[in-house]
């Protein structure tokens, strides 16, 4: 069983035990003026007081006011009970109780609303007023025959009467009136100190209760104090002060349990008040003008903020008391309030309750709004555009998105079937598919397709994604550049994997025309080489969609004019638009004989020098997309590199075919002039030898001497010629003796007079001596077989850390270094030491051979 | 007594061989020094044995042995060189000459072994 329960059991009974008991003996007294009215009044002045404690101690456990307004009704029924005893004992003790439950009130006004006194002050007033209300008949009543002056109506005789003394009597009155009015002034100046000194919120509490309780106060005393002056004014007094007691209790009632009444308002208000006003209507709710919201920021640590944003700490501070705010145990807000606010819980809680929906709400609104905003700014950010589209195909958004890829063009319309579109219908019906294939499925599906025109060649990607039952997304990309960069990337693997396959050069060029024109989605390529004067190009390679007019391959013109020929003076890529101005009248020409609209070229260099230029071209009306010629550049300097690798293949290969062809060349003459020299000489000595051998066996003549002199001389030849075989192979000289010695041998064998100049004093590496011998023996050979010279100067010298050899020769020229492998296998031997080999050989004019060879 | 030509482009080697085969009681009754005058010679001298070398500066001894063979009453043929028979390999025994000896063992006994 509750307290409550309790409380309601026990006092109940014995509250309307007590009524009852009051009611018969006022109802039954015989010297009482309408013992009835009197009766009534009393039970319901007590009744009202009893019940109106009952059900604040029920509504506030805590609070004393009801077990105050209790007492106050329980001692008004004993005492106004006893009075309508017609017996003088109990009249008389009824009588000295009289007073009491004026001590109650005066306790319940100081304590009011809490229940509790609040200062020594109040707690003095109380004690003394308990002690003044107890003491103030047993003062009186021993010297007052008839206290009430009711002796004629036949009230009962005054039981404590000690001594019928006037004097005392008088004396004992004025006291108490004295004492009673100066003690009602005091606890007046302190409810109305406690009224200044409030705050808004516990005035409103206050207001009614003092204001009742003053006034009944005021008839109390204006009751005692009219006792001696007139009966008829305390008489209508007393009943005035009767019928104003009956409401009283329900006056600190209706004051102690006011925030129920605001109740039912506080909901609907906050919850239709802007964030911003809560503040303000929570005081208003509250009373309070100084009460504060503030608001709970859960990340990163829980902390409050007040309206204006600025960091609170909710704490209660002297005077002011925080109620919390919060919603399944999680902290929303904080509100600081009046501490006097602290006597109106249901009041505080239900306010923190409807703040704390609102707040939650408004979160909930800002966490909607800003995922909103975010998702908008996301989308919004996509170079992608987003359509909605339904299953049946009607369009029912679309998103446009911003920036420099967002080029894919928008033909459907919202509100519209996409099948209305000026689309090709089977692409329509293509991605349509799809996204129906991604509802079906559930899973993100993906589709490409081309969108641009010849010459600009563009590409778009869908991502289809299921967005309700019966509609899909789909967010549509611009993806021209990672498919231009595909094509490319394969078209050039295309390319390398031909020119590592050694495919015929003109097979090569073939596919690089092709490729580029699929890369760039044109009507025709060519690949056209300079010629070495500069004026003159060949078409090397070539491709051309059905129909197109093109140059063909093989064809050979002059470039007068011509996009190859600005591309070759200018080293860049060029554009031209027919109708362009300060077009050339040549390829003005050429552009309408092969109904040519936009061209663009970019030059092939090979080590750094022009050696082409590729020509891509388009028909009418057609026209290449913008940078177009700077991607047909780019792509160039891949052929270039590819090109580069294929000629320094050729040129390894020519290089080692001569070496090969060289050394091969070498052998057979080595081969030859044992044969034709050395060998025979031997075999003949060998069959001399057998030949004296048989004549010996015989009989010696002077022609086994003679066969032996023919014999021995064969054997000196013989011998002689291994010596220049050997020095042909290797110039022993050069290695054992240097540079100048070996020259000097060679000069001294040369069949025309041979100056050589500027020999060296150091020896200088082998290979290097080597080199320089040899491009003096290669050209002394040369000068004895072709240059029909009559002298010849070598000249030897240092450049530049480079050792230089020079041949010149008085001759008929027109040496050529393609022809012959001595000069080339000359080139090979310096070139293999990083030198140089240059021939010049005018017709008429000499033969100059110069090689310069890196030394140290 | 049998009638020679020798056919070789060294002139140490014609007279060194002159010098064997008379030497041998052969008679020598002409040199050449190259494919065609070996021909030429070889219808006016009419020898009996041409002792011919394989590698002449225009065309090699096979040519001239075939061109004399389809001549009416050829003579015999001894092809010789300063290479081993192996460098030649079947084309000594289809060339129609009598064989064939290496100069470095050139003798009459050799000689007369391929000629009888």
């Amino acid at each position: 069983m509750s307290r409550q329960a309790r409380l309601w059991l026990l006092v109940g009974p014995a509250a309307v035990v007590v009524g009852v008991a009051s009611f018969v003996l006022i109802g039954t007294s015989d010297h009482l003026q309408a013992p009835g009215l009197q009766a009534l009044v009393a039970a319901l002045t007590g009744g009202s007081f009893v019940a109106a404690g009952l059900v604040a101690r029920t509504r506030r456990p805590e609070n004393r006011t009801g077990l105050l307004l209790i007492a106050v009704g329980f001692t008004w029924f004993a005492s106004a009970g006893l009075m309508g005893s017609d017996e003088s004992l109990p009249w008389t003790i009824g009588l000295a109780l009289s007073a009491i439950p004026a001590g109650f009130l005066i306790h319940l006004l100081l304590a009011y609303p809490s229940g509790r006194l609040q200062s020594t002050r109040e707690r003095v007033l109380v004690v003394f007023g308990y002690v003044l209300v107890a003491e103030a008949h047993f003062l009186l009543l021993p010297f007052d025959p008839d206290p009430l002056s009711c002796a004629d109506t036949g009230c009962p005789t005054n039981a404590f009467l000690v001594s019928d003394n006037e004097a005392w009597r008088t004396a004992a009155n004025a006291v108490v009136q004295v004492v009673a009015v100066a003690y009602l002034v005091a606890v007046a100046a302190t409810l109305v100190g406690r009224w200044k000194h409030s705050s808004p919120a516990a005035r409103r509490a206050l207001a009614p209760v003092l204001l009742a309780g003053a006034s009944t106060l005021l008839l109390f005393a204006v009751s005692v104090g009219t006792r001696s002056f007139a009966e008829t004014v305390s008489s209508v007094t007393d009943w005035a002060a009767s019928v104003v007691v009956i409401g009283v209790p329900f006056l600190f009632l209706t004051g102690l349990l006011k925030g129920r009444l605001a109740r039912a308002d506080i909901s609907r208000v906050v919850a239709e008040e802007p964030v911003g006003g809560v503040q303000e209507r929570i005081r208003e709710l509250l009373h309070d003008p100084t009460a504060e919201l503030l608001y709970a920021r859960l990340e990163p640590t829980l902390t409050y903020i007040d309206c204006d944003g600025r960091p609170r700490e909710p704490v209660a501070v002297p005077g002011r008391a925080v109620t919390l705010i919060e919603r399944k145990g999680r902290p929303l807000g904080a509100i600081v309030h009046d501490e006097a606010l602290c006597d109106e819980p249901e009041l505080r809680e239900q306010v923190a309750a409807a703040v704390g929906l609102e707040i939650e709400h408004d979160r909930n609104l800002y966490a909607l709004q800003a995922s909103e905003h975010r998702s908008r700014a996301l989308l919004e950010a996509l170079p992608d555009k987003i359509f909605r589209i339904t299953e049946g195909g009607i369009v029912l958004d679309i998103q446009e998105s911003v920036g420099p890829r967002s080029s894919v063009p928008t033909t459907a319309e919202v509100g519209k079937s996409v099948y209305d579109a000026p689309t090709p219908r089977p692409l329509i019906e293509r991605l349509m598919a799809t996204g129906r294939r991604a509802l079906h499925t559930g899973d993100l599906q993906t589709a490409e397709w081309d969108w641009g025109d010849e010459g600009d060649l563009r590409w778009a990607e869908g991502r289809f994604i299921p967005s309700g039952e019966d509609e899909f997304l789909v967010v549509v990309r611009d993806i021209s550049e990672r498919k231009r960069q595909e094509l490319e990337r394969a078209a050039l693997h295309r390319v390398a994997l031909a020119v590592a396959s050694e495919a015929p050069t003109e097979q090569i060029f073939n596919l690089v025309a092709e490729e580029m024109a699929r890369v760039l989605g044109a009507h025709t390529t060519n690949l056209v080489r300079y010629d070495p004067d500069g004026e003159t190009a060949v078409v090397v390679g070539g491709w051309r969609t059905p129909g197109a007019l093109a140059i063909p391959v093989g064809d050979r013109r002059s470039m007068q004019g011509t996009a190859s020929h600005a591309v070759a003076r200018t080293g860049r890529p060029v554009r031209r638009e027919r109708g362009d101005v300060g077009l050339s009248p040549e390829l003005g020409e050429l552009m309408r004989d092969l109904d040519i609209n936009s061209l663009v070229a970019a030059p092939i260099k090979l080590a750094s020098r022009p050696w082409g230029a590729v020509v891509a071209t388009l028909t009418s009306p057609h026209s290449f997309a913008r940078r177009a010629e700077e991607r047909l550049g780019a792509f160039t300097r891949l052929i270039s590199l590819a090109l580069a690798n294929e000629e320094a293949r050729a040129q390894l290969a020519a290089s080692r075919a001569r070496l090969v062809t060289a050394g091969d060349e070498e052998r057979r003459r080595l081969e030859r002039n044992l044969h034709d020299g050395a060998q025979q000489r031997l075999v003949s000595v060998s069959v001399s030898l057998r030949l004296a051998q048989a004549w010996l066996e015989k009989d010696g003549s002077s022609d086994v001497l003679e066969l032996l002199s023919e014999a021995n001389d064969e054997l000196g030849f013989a011998l002689e010629e291994l010596r220049e075989l050997a020095r042909g192979i290797h110039p022993a000289a050069l290695t054992e003796r240097g540079l100048g010695p070996a020259l000097a041998s060679l000069a001294n064998r040369a069949s025309v007079p041979v100056e050589v100049e500027g020999l060296p004093p150091e020896r200088l590496p082998d290979q290097v001596e080597a080199a320089a011998y040899y491009v003096v023996s290669e050209a002394l050979a040369n000068v004895a077989k072709h240059a029909d010279a009559s002298s010849v100067t070598v000249r030897l010298g240092r450049d530049n850390a480079h050792a230089v050899v020079e041949v010149v020769d008085d001759g008929v020229g027109g040496a050529n270094p393609g022809r012959g492998s001595g000069l080339h296998g000359l080139a090979d031997r310096i070139e293999s030491l990083d030198g140089y080999l240059h021939v010049e050989s005018p017709l008429g004019k000499g033969t100059t051979i110069r090689a310069e060879i890196p030394c140290g | 007594m049998q009638s020679f030509l020798v056919v070789d482009d060294h002139p140490s080697f014609r007279k060194t061989a002159r010098v064997l085969l008379e030497s041998e009681g052969f008679q020598v009754v002409g040199e050449a020094a190259d494919g065609a005058s070996a021909i030429e010679a070889a219808k006016t001298l009419r020898p009996d044995v041409v002792l011919l070398d394989i590698i002449l500066p225009d065309i090699d001894g096979f040519e001239v042995a075939a061109r004399l063979i389809t001549n009416g009453n050829p003579p015999a043929i001894v092809l010789t060189s300063s290479h081993d028979a192996r460098d030649f390999g079947r084309l000594i025994h289809e060339s129609g000459a009598r064989g064939f000896i290496s100069k470095a063992e050139l003798s009459a006994s050799r000689l007369r072994a391929l000629l009888e």
